[in-house]
């Protein structure tokens, strides 16, 4: 297990190395530069020259992609090319809104996609099923921004019942004083259960919509894994054993239809990260998503190099977890190792 | 049957015209139009723009090749004047007839490499009457030089005036008195009816940065208005200035020489007291690219591009006298241009203080205190209130962020966390409108879009080819189409909220065949 856990790290150094160069190679391509929209809509030409010069943007790409990495070697990520705050303090001061939305949406999708999936397996052709085919064919094709502005007319405006802006200190918790960004996590593992509800009904909105894209994907894996089993040879030993349907369903089915959707959870994480930075936009979310819209719009592109990359190491990040959960789960896989 | 419905649904798509056989609708000319690639206030949609000329035009017989290019390199083009048609659009820095026509079309402004006349545009009955405009100051001999010269360009065609547009602001009515003003963002320190003291303030992006020198964005100067002043502001509602840091002035007969007297008893938010020095300071910084608070990373732009005709401002007879000192007789609209954002007055003490850092950290005189920016999200301010001119009603205004204009609207109709909105999305006017609690303000602003011909390169070297290509634009679809409504189809470079706009001055009717019988003249064809 160990060798295995190490064997992958070492491999994901090279993998995180070439994406790097992509997301620069990318950034670098994109038509223009900063200096332009630094300057306003009538720069001075020796003025954007300096301008281009004190960026670095004049350097053949070996070279900037050799500053850039050397920057990045030191934990630097560069300097916003208007506020000049340093990336990486930013990144850090949204990235609580961002994971706290991604894991209450994947939680979501997770328990909703699973139970409907499960429940259309067992009963093909029923209701439910039809129902479960519509909410993944809809939360494939509706894409989150529409939807986030959907939710808000209904929930937000026409009955009122949700807030649909912000996350902030002030708003989630007023009077508790927040070491961190958690506010949900925070708020709990401080027993403010007032606060904890506050939170939950600020991120609820945001939450739900994101959770769409993951739920669709979820439900129609559970459906297939469980209809796979049921069919197996084992389930008919079980039935013939005298389990109950739902003794088999729980220590027999679930646990092995669960494998695919547990990779495919985890893989949903990076779809959720991209639709976290269309979510959070539509919600005014004060995460990364925003920030990165931000940097895309003033063109401040060690912004947008910092967020694509943190999204790229957490991709990573959890595809690995995901492999060494997968051993967990299913010990044939430790043999294999 | 089936062989009717091909053969019409191939005529659709090849064009009704082509069909007939007739080649009435021949391509008589081939142009390559170019526009930018991003939204500006006087354009929001560019490519709508160039769109609907490209359908004005093919009846005409011209064949319009649509080129958009990324902004700086765009601007680079039609500097450089490697254009034939482009689409571009100018704000007012100052309300004179003069910001628009000797910036856009004197000849002294068509140089390739700098030119802000991109039509290259050189006609000497124009430029001496814009330069004499700018010697005299009678406003009465002004406006008719300026009148004679809107007529002379009618009638040349170096650009095609599109759209002015409007200015759109919605508020929640339980605040106020809230206007538009024609030249600066809404003056917050009038709202005397506070909303429990404190007011969102929604828009699409946040500022870039609060040094009022060396800012170049409206986001910023939106901000930046209600943390400084300057020496004289805009008279509510109007393009006439009042006096406000500066309470008397003269000049000398050559208009060369201006003493200023400061107002006694003005602090910045920091405690230091304002005086001639500190005034003299906020335009020496500016200039002289040695002062220390010439930051060298800074833009500079506004100053650089208004007042070059300034030697050195310094502290006059007494210290709360401050004097310009000029290279030439000062324009006619002078006082105006100290009314401008980028001539607020910042503490010497906080830019020592701060340095650079400033731009993040902005100390003035207003009627509102900086009290902090978390960026992409928000700018708090309070009220400041040791003001000179009598506290603000409001005592706490948040610039918050978001992006999406429908949410924006939404946000302010349900009261969700936003109290004042801008940009707004043209799809939610109605509703806005008829929303009890929220009021809808909208006024023509200062700025203005417009088609640019090269007039030094064939085929718009003559004339009567950009007439032609004038008479086939339908503004009123521009308007429709590119800009949902929402601006006026534009007669002359000036806009009517301009004294010197020439209101005798109507477009052209749209008439393609009068058009194209002007172009097969003008092509020997």
């Amino acid at each position: 297990m160990l060798v295995f856990t190490l064997r992958r790290i070492v491999l994901a150094v090279p993998l995180l190395l070439f994406t790097s160069f992509l997301v620069f190679a990318i950034v670098t391509a994109f038509p223009g530069d900063p200096c332009g929209e630094k300057m306003g809509p009538r720069p001075n030409p020796e003025a954007l020259q300096t301008c281009r010069s004190n960026l670095n943007l004049d350097g053949s790409f070996g070279e900037r992609y050799g500053n850039f990495m050397s920057g990045l070697a030191r934990g630097d990520l560069g300097r916003d090319i208007h506020t000049e705050e340093s990336i990486s303090d930013e990144i850090w001061l949204r990235f609580p809104a961002t994971l706290e939305l991604s894991f209450v949406a994947l939680f979501l999708a997770f328990v909703i996609g699973s139970w409907i999936g499960t429940r259309s397996a067992l009963r093909p052709g029923s209701w439910i099923d039809a129902c479960g085919q519509l909410v993944s064919l809809g939360g494939v094709s509706i894409p989150v921004f529409w939807l986030g502005m959907l939710l808000i007319a209904l929930f937000g405006v026409k009955l009122g019942w949700l807030p649909f802006s912000g996350w902030s200190a002030e708003e989630v918790g007023p009077g508790v004083d927040y070491a961190t960004g958690f506010y949900l996590t925070e708020s709990l593992a401080r027993l403010e259960f007032g606060a904890f509800f506050n939170a939950l009904k600020h991120l609820l909105l945001p939450a739900v919509a994101l959770a769409t894209i993951p739920l669709a994907t979820i439900t129609r894996m559970t459906r297939s894994a469980v209809l796979e089993e049921v069919g197996k040879d084992y389930v008919t030993t079980a039935r013939a054993k005298g389990l109950s349907e739902r003794q088999i369903l729980r220590k027999h089915v679930r646990r092995n239809a669960l494998i695919p959707v547990i990779t495919i959870t985890g893989l949903q994480l990076g779809t959720l990260l991209s639709g976290a930075v269309l979510t959070e936009t539509v919600f005014s979310w004060p995460g990364m998503g925003t920030y990165m819209m931000a940097g895309v719009r003033s063109r401040s592109y060690p912004a947008i190099m910092g967020c694509m990359l943190l999204f790229v190491v957490i991709f990573v990040l959890v595809n690995l977890l995901v492999d060494l959960l997968y051993h967990w789960i299913d010990p044939r896989m430790r043999d294999e190792a | 049957m089936r062989y009717v419905a091909w053969i019409v649904l191939a005529c659709l798509s090849f064009g009704l015209g082509s069909c007939g056989g007739d080649d009435e609708n021949a391509p008589l000319l081939k142009v390559v139009l170019h526009h930018g690639n991003n939204s500006r206030p006087y354009m929001p949609i560019p490519e709508e723009v160039a769109k609907q000329i490209k359908g004005a035009l093919a009846p005409i017989g011209v064949e319009v090749e649509i080129k958009k290019v990324e902004w700086a390199a765009y601007l680079d083009l039609v500097k450089t004047g490697q254009h034939q048609m482009a689409l571009l659009g100018w704000s007012a820095d100052i309300p004179d007839p003069d910001n628009f026509l000797y910036v856009l079309l004197h000849k002294n402004n068509a140089r390739p490499g700098s030119a802000n006349n991109i039509s290259f545009y050189t006609s000497d009955e124009v430029s001496e009457r814009l330069s004499e405009a700018r010697r005299i100051t009678d406003p009465a001999q002004r406006n008719k030089l300026y009148r004679e010269a809107q007529e002379i360009i009618f009638d040349d065609v170096p650009m095609v005036p599109l759209v002015y547009t409007e200015r759109i602001l919605a508020h929640r009515s339980d605040f106020g008195p809230l206007r538009i003003e024609p030249v600066t963002h809404p003056v917050l320190r009038r709202i005397t009816q506070p909303k429990d003291g404190a007011i969102v303030y929604l828009r699409g992006h946040d500022s870039k940065k609060l040094d009022p020198g060396d800012v170049t964005d409206g986001e910023s100067s939106k901000v930046v208005e209600q943390i400084f002043d300057q020496l004289l502001r805009f008279k509510p509602g109007s393009v006439e200035v009042e006096p406000s840091l500066a309470t008397r002035w003269t000049s000398s007969d050559d208009r060369k020489t201006w003493v200023f007297t400061i107002r006694e008893g003005v602090k910045f938010h920091d405690g230091t007291k304002l005086d001639g020095a500190a005034v003299a300071n906020a335009f020496e910084r500016q200039r002289d690219p040695e002062h220390p608070h010439h930051f060298p990373d800074g833009v500079w732009s506004y100053y650089q591009d208004l007042f070059g005709f300034i030697d050195k401002v310094e502290v006059g007879a007494n210290p709360m006298e401050v004097v310009f000192r000029c290279n030439e007789p000062t324009p006619p609209f002078f006082l105006k241009m100290l009314a401008a954002f980028n001539t607020s007055i910042p503490s010497p003490a906080a830019l020592t203080k701060f340095g650079k850092d400033f731009r993040r950290n902005p100390v003035g005189t207003g009627a509102f205190t900086f009290v902090n920016w978390k960026s992409g999200e928000e700018i708090k301010l309070e009220r400041n209130d040791g003001y000179w001119d009598g506290p603000a009603g409001l005592k706490t205004v948040y610039f918050r962020v978001s992006e999406n204009p429908t949410i924006r609207s939404t946000r302010l109709m349900a009261d969700e966390q936003a109290d004042l909105i801008d940009n707004i999305d043209p799809q939610t006017i109605k509703d806005l409108a008829a929303h009890g609690e929220v009021t809808l303000l909208r006024e023509p602003g200062l700025n203005f879009g417009y088609l640019a011909f090269n007039t030094q390169k064939p085929p718009f070297d003559d004339p009567r080819v950009r007439r032609a290509i004038a008479l086939a634009i339908s503004k009123p679809r521009i308007v429709k189409f590119a800009y949902q409504g929402l601006a006026l189809p534009a007669t002359t470079p000036v806009p009517p909220t301009i004294t010197g706009h020439h209101e005798g001055i109507k477009s052209r009717e749209r008439n393609a065949d009068k058009a194209r019988a002007l172009l097969k003249e003008a092509l020997g064809k």
